[in-house]
């Protein structure tokens, strides 16, 4: 069967007036000198016919129009035949305003009237059902879709697709799109594709995107169909343009607490430095806390950092920190968007049992060679992109790297760290290939290396590769698959030469290699289905310590490797019982082993163990499964729709984590060992179950939502208090089982258009900790609960952005929150020639409250389009108000005394200034 | 690739990272004073010391140094599993409980505990441990003239590789000159300047215990073997190595326990407060208290026996400390009245020299003239080199 061009050429003969004018024939019209476009709403409104024309052929029109209701068609055809326009008639209230000759453009569709009307053969009926997929660039026309056969039905249909970048043809994620009365609702996933349900006929679709020029397209559906859609980005015009994406989200999707945040807003979120970062980003959303300015990783309701499931591009990041955590591994040029699910969790991930916090690059210019670059006290950047084979294959590459020795030598010296160094650089290459409209391939590439040393004798590394490969086929118009084969390494090196007779070097390293298979197809628009297979391989070597040089006496010590499969199945299905509720359920089926060749001890039950009480040890063959966790995830959520601005969601989530962070700091450090659960050591188990209220308010220009959360957490690793996490042949033996309650009110409220722009947020939340293992003999806090390091109760953030012109913006941050718990000194005692300090319960005390205040200033100098560069300056001040957050309090024997002290990060205003230029 | 002339973005952080580290008073301290604290540990092959005193309030450690509560009146003795008990011999000042029981030849195969009655009625006792052999220890020093620095150095080996866990603690001992010799004194008792037969409070000596928690284990190494671990070292400019400096270092092997346990009190009293540090934390020692099991205690006794070491290094020609600018001499008259000399002593300023031909003493600061006002004393210590000068 040949394919029809999208679209046709073919002349129109002038249609012959008078035309018969429906409805509304007493109606009289007598307007002098108004604009098209009001007569058009006018005559829209009175009457059931279309009108179609491009605006900026008709803005400098006037037309003066008397006519009654009768005449009135044939009146503004004469009154646009004067200023050199026609009217057409292109359906049976269609019209089209067309300047100048009568030759125009019409979809081949708009047979498909005439076929209804039965003046076509049958033989092209079957041709035009097979139409295609059409790109829809205008907003003046009518894109017919579908099988016009269809056209007679009720109910509902589906149209699917892709949205692009109108200049750089790379998929744009997070864009809503939805029928004008807002009942009918989808976003764009990190593929840039779409799948809405809509009513059959004609519709008007708003689509809205962050940063994108809200647009609309007048459709005509018969029956499930695709469209394209390019969209322009958002360029600063005087007649201004609200932007008024995600606003929908919230109260349409079935899952509860999901926080989409997209590159370019990143940007505008005022950071120290100027350097826009995503785990920062992240930071300012409700729920998500950190121990402290510098510290990497991040809490997510009341979670431990490494429950937190970070994937780049689908592969799993483990130290997500550069630079002590001032740097996030993530350079913000090549990222597109990040989703961070809090409590829903989609059944398609596992392995973690707080949160997910997906970050996707970009994908290259598909059109032209483009690039950036950027020099800083602190980094340089280089950005290069675009298309191998245009319109199907692009890439993008990107390096970072810092010089940042001479920043160490500024801190004080009592912080330990000015006789160090600290450097590190980035990689990041990606590579994307359509095969045709419905086959694409994307292969990334991350490479990151840091290293730095508190003194010459003490140094460190850590590397983090992550490569993946997604293929991804769009199998029908209901259905699509990714596929994706990942492979992930994290590893550091510890040396120390203080003493040369026991100079080593210790090193780490957890190589993960995954396979997805990931399938999602819609049945009859009620149900959509997910579901696929995961399975991972993990080969952990938990430790080798070896002699530095030849005068080190130390001894080789390899720890064995551990290795381990973990694969799960799941499915879910998105119910759209009505359109006010919907229902998203979910199992995960999980099966966890490590894997031999591995020795291991048995332990006396019901004893603390230790080497004393170990029993026997079992090896275990290569290849033979040691010990096999397995159990069911449930993931369900369901929302109840009010209104079309008000809805109730709930949800319950259980989750499974195989793989646990050991470490004795609070923050994510370059020396935390991960390990894998073995003979002796059992999954995390976690749950939430959470309930939320989503209310648009003022118009759907203020989102207004409460979420309230419960969640529990078993297994999760502590460490006693003589534990020695390096070098340790027996891990179980120094490590506690801990359970952990959290629960939390979020209270947000976002307005995302208008001049002033932005969220403020307000959280309470609890988190703790007890140690209640029958054979811990000396648990913390006396098997009591206790508060996590990260327990802030009231957490208020605000970010701001104001819009005095379109030149001039101002952004602000504010972050305020409870000092963090700490463990604090009871008592001093005199011992081995110094005064000493006696601890008392852990996280019994509080440091002082914290308090920030970001303000930048945005200068936007360009405004015409068709400049080759746009240049912007953004002006700020990190920690305007100079106030000195505690980052910790601590006592310190010096000599004979004790003193307390108080360490701040950045404890003064830090003034930057960035200048960008795109072109 | 012209575009790439094109290419520019910069990023200019204006000012540079700014941390700091200030003093900070905490507030709504819980204290918990008066947990006794048990220090020292049994040998079974010569003299030691098991020092009793009590925890003090931490809301009190703005006001410096304080005294250190001492427990002068428990009965404390050594057990061993067989019931036979060797009571102190004396109690110290310092709260020390001085015992020898080596000339009873005590058996070494045997286990011991410490037994302690305190003054307020509770008995506490240690668990029952063995002793532990020691390991020969050298020292070693070098003048690091790069790093403008004195090292020390311990070596120490364990053939037997039974070692593994090692302990110092040192005692310094340094002489140090005045700024100024002075020829002559303020006689009290005449009430006048009066010519001294040797130079006037010049040379004093002084003495210092380690506080440093200084810890190694060689249980990763080849051989239980310790190869020029720096335990101390000092600038050169600091008063300690300007003349002659003495150290004995005592090296005790202890048991993982006791290890452990050292090694939580390093961590929690110097690995606080960094961004990668880990947080504090109690572990319980080897004492506890039988009558009341909810009555804490604080120490680990174990039974060792300690090795000592001292070196001795002279720093004549290193730069000395930072002497301070002198005032111009005061002249006094050698008649003046009483009343104005004690007011010049009062104001901090004492004779150094009688020029009886002109008839008027110099007079300069009494802390550049007297060594004692730099903590020392003029007592030549017993172990102090014959070579070395006196005064």
């Amino acid at each position: 069967m040949t394919r029809r061009s999208g679209t046709i050429r073919l002349l129109l003969l002038a249609i012959t007036f008078p035309v018969t004018v429906v409805a509304h024939a007493q109606e009289s019209y007598n307007l002098r000198f108004v604009t098209l476009d009001s007569i058009v709403r006018t005559l829209e409104l009175r009457t059931p016919e279309r009108f179609y024309y491009a605006p900026e052929q008709t803005d400098t029109l006037l037309i003066s129009l008397q006519a009654d209701g009768k005449n009135v068609l044939e009146a503004l055809g004469k009154e646009l035949g004067k200023s050199g326009f026609s009217l057409y008639r292109m359906d049976q209230h269609g019209w089209a305003i067309i300047k100048g000759t009568p030759v125009v453009e019409i979809h081949e569709a708009f047979y498909a009237d005439s076929l209804e009307n039965g003046k076509h053969q049958k033989e092209e009926l079957s041709q035009l059902a097979d139409n295609g997929r059409q790109a829809a660039d205008s907003e003046n026309r009518l894109y017919t879709l579908g099988d016009p056969r269809f056209s007679g039905l009720e109910g509902n249909v589906r149209l699917t697709g892709y949205i692009h970048d109108h200049m750089s043809g790379e998929p744009v994620a997070g864009v809503s799109i939805m029928t004008e009365d807002k009942q009918y609702f989808a976003m764009s996933d990190s593929y840039g594709f779409y799948s809405l349900s809509l009513p059959r006929g004609y519709n008007t679709l708003l689509i809205q995107g962050f940063g994108y020029k809200d647009s609309r397209r007048y459709i005509r559906i018969f029956s499930d169909s695709s469209l394209e859609l390019n969209i322009a980005e958002e360029v600063f015009s005087l007649q201004g343009i609200v932007i008024s994406a995600e606003k929908m989200e919230n109260v349409r999707n079935v899952r509860l607490g999901i926080e989409r945040v997209r590159a370019d807003r990143i940007r505008h979120i005022p950071m120290a430095f100027g350097e826009a970062d995503v785990i920062r980003a992240v930071l300012t959303l409700p729920g998500v806390k950190s121990v402290g300015e510098a510290a990497g990783g991040f809490n997510v309701r009341g979670g431990a950092t490494d429950q937190n499931l970070i994937l780049y591009n689908q592969g799993t990041i483990y130290n997500s920190s550069h630079l002590f955590g001032l740097f996030s591994l993530f350079n913000n040029d090549v990222i597109s968007s990040l989703e961070l699910y809090k409590s829903s969790i989609p059944a398609k991930f596992g392995g973690r049992i707080s949160s997910v916090l997906e970050v996707n690059s970009r994908e290259g210019n598909k059109n032209r060679f483009t690039g950036s670059a950027g020099i800083g006290l602190l980094t340089t950047k280089l950005t290069l992109e675009g298309p191998i084979i245009k319109d199907r294959t692009s890439f993008i590459l990107a390096g970072r790297t810092t010089y940042s020795d001479w920043l160490m030598k500024l801190i004080p010296k009592e912080s330990g760290y000015n006789d160090g160094s600290a450097n590190f650089y980035d990689l990041n290459a990606g590579i994307s290939h359509r095969f045709n409209q419905n086959n694409h391939l994307f292969v990334n590439g991350y490479f990151s290396r840091d290293r730095f040393s508190f003194d010459p004798n003490v140094s460190y590394r850590y590397q983090n590769i992550n490569t993946s490969a997604r293929y991804r086929s769009v199998i029908s118009d209901r259905s699509d698959m990714v596929l994706t084969l990942a492979y992930d390494k994290y590893n550091y090196h510890m040396q120390d030469t203080t003493n040369a007779a026991m100079g080593y070097d210790m090193s780490f390293s957890l190589q993960q290699a995954s396979f997805k298979a990931d399938f999602s197809s819609r049945l009859n628009g009620k149900h959509k289905l997910e579901y696929g297979l995961n399975a991972y391989y993990y080969i952990l070597d938990p430790g080798t310590y070896l002699p530095f040089d030849d005068r080190s006496l130390v001894s080789s010590d390899i720890l064995q490797r551990e290795q381990a499969f973990e694969t799960a199945l799941y499915l879910s299905d998105n119910w759209e019982i009505t359109p006010e509720l919907s229902i998203e359920m979910g199992i995960r089926y999980g099966l966890y082993s490590a894997l031999g060749p591995n020795r291991h001890y048995l332990y006396d039950p019901g004893k603390p163990r230790s080497e004393e009480t170990a029993t026997d040890s079992v090896y275990v063959g290569a290849g033979k499964m040691i010990a096999p966790y397995h159990g069911p995830e449930f993931r369900l959520s369901m929302r109840y729709a009010f209104t079309s601005d008000f809805s109730v969601k709930a949800g319950f989530n259980s989750m499974r984590q195989n793989i646990h962070m050991l470490s004795n700091t609070t923050v994510i450090s370059p020396t935390d060992i991960w390990k894998l659960s073995d003979a002796n050591i059992r999954p995390q188990k976690g749950w939430q179950t959470a309930l939320g209220f989503y209310k648009n308010l003022m118009n759907n220009t203020l989102e207004l939502s409460v979420e309230g959360y419960y969640k529990h957490m078993d297994r999760y690793l502590d460490y006693a208090s003589f534990a020695r996490l390096l070098m340790n042949p027996r891990i179980e033996t120094d490590v506690i089982e801990t359970r952990g309650r959290a629960y939390g009110v979020e209270i947000m409220l976002k307005r995302s258009l208008g001049r002033l722009n932005g969220w403020i947020s307000y959280t309470y939340s609890r988190t703790q900790l007890k140690q209640d293992d029958p054979r811990v003999a000396e648990p913390v806090n006396k098997g009591n609960w206790y508060p996590a390091p990260y327990d802030k109760p009231h957490d208020l953030k605000l970010v701001g952005n104001f819009k005095f012109t379109h030149r001039f913006s101002l952004s602000m941050n504010l972050d305020y929150s409870t000092g963090r718990p700490i463990t604090m000194p009871i008592g001093t005692y005199h011992y081995a020639g110094g005064w000493r300090l006696l601890y008392g319960d852990r996280n019994a005390h509080r440091i002082p409250d914290y308090f920030r205040l970001d303000i930048s200033f945005n200068i936007e100098p360009s405004h015409k389009l068709t400049l080759l560069t746009h240049s912007s300056f953004t002006i700020g001040v990190y920690n305007v108000t100079g106030r000195k957050n505690p980052y910790s309090v601590f006592f310190r024997t010096e000599g004979i005394t004790v003193n307390s002290y108080m360490l701040s990060i950045f404890g003064s205003p830090i003034p930057y200034i960035t200048y960008n230029i795109r072109f | 690739m012209k575009y790439l002339l094109k290419l520019f973005g910069i990023v200019f952080p204006a000012l540079i990272w700014v941390s700091c580290i200030v003093p900070y008073e905490p507030e709504e301290l819980v204290n918990l004073d008066d947990i006794i604290v048990v220090e020292g540990n049994i040998s079974l092959t010569g003299p030691f010391s098991i020092r009793i005193t009590r925890s003090a309030p931490i809301s009190t450690y703005q006001y410096g140094q304080r005294t250190i509560k001492i427990e002068r009146n428990a009965r404390v003795f050594v057990r061993d599993s067989k019931g036979q008990t060797y009571k102190a011999d004396t109690v110290t000042a310092y709260g020390e409980y001085l015992f020898d029981f080596s000339g009873l030849r005590p058996s070494l195969e045997e286990e011991y505990q410490l037994v302690i009655e305190s003054q307020d009625g509770q008995t506490y006792e240690t668990d029952f441990r063995k002793s532990r052999h020691s390991s020969d220890m050298e020292l070693d020093y070098i003048i690091d003239t790069l790093e403008q620095k004195i090292r020390i150095f311990v070596s120490s080996h364990d053939d037997a590789g039974m070692s593994k866990y090692y302990y110092w603690n040192y005692t310094e001992t340094w002489d140090y000159v005045s700024q100024m010799p002075a020829y002559c004194y303020f006689d009290v008792s005449k009430v006048k300047e009066t010519i001294a037969s040797r130079p006037w409070m010049y040379r004093c000596w002084n003495s210092r215990g380690s506080s440093e928690i200084l810890l190694v284990e060689t249980s990763s190494l080849v051989q239980d073997r310790i190869i020029d671990l720096e335990i101390h070292s000092i600038d050169f400019r600091d008063i300690r190595i300007t003349q002659h400096y003495s150290i004995e270092v005592v090296q005790t092997v202890l048991d993982n326990d006791a290890y452990l346990y050292m090694e939580n009190m390093r961590k929690n009293s110097y690995d606080i407060g960094d961004i990668f540090s880990p947080q504090p934390n109690e572990i319980r020692g080897n004492i506890s208290c039988v009558t009341d099991p909810s009555v804490r205690a604080i120490g680990f006794v174990s039974v060792c026996n300690s090795v000592r070491k001292r070196l001795f290094i002279s720093c004549i020609g290193l730069p000395g400390y930072v002497r301070e600018p002198m005032p111009p001499d005061t002249v006094v008259p050698l008649n003046s009245t009483v009343g104005f000399m004690i007011a010049l002593i009062q104001q901090g300023f004492s004779p150094h020299t009688i020029d009886p031909l002109a008839g008027v003493s110099y007079w300069n600061l009494t802390r550049c003239i007297d060594c004692r006002s730099k903590g020392g004393k003029p007592e030549v210590p017993s172990f102090w080199p014959a070579e070395w000068p006196r005064f």
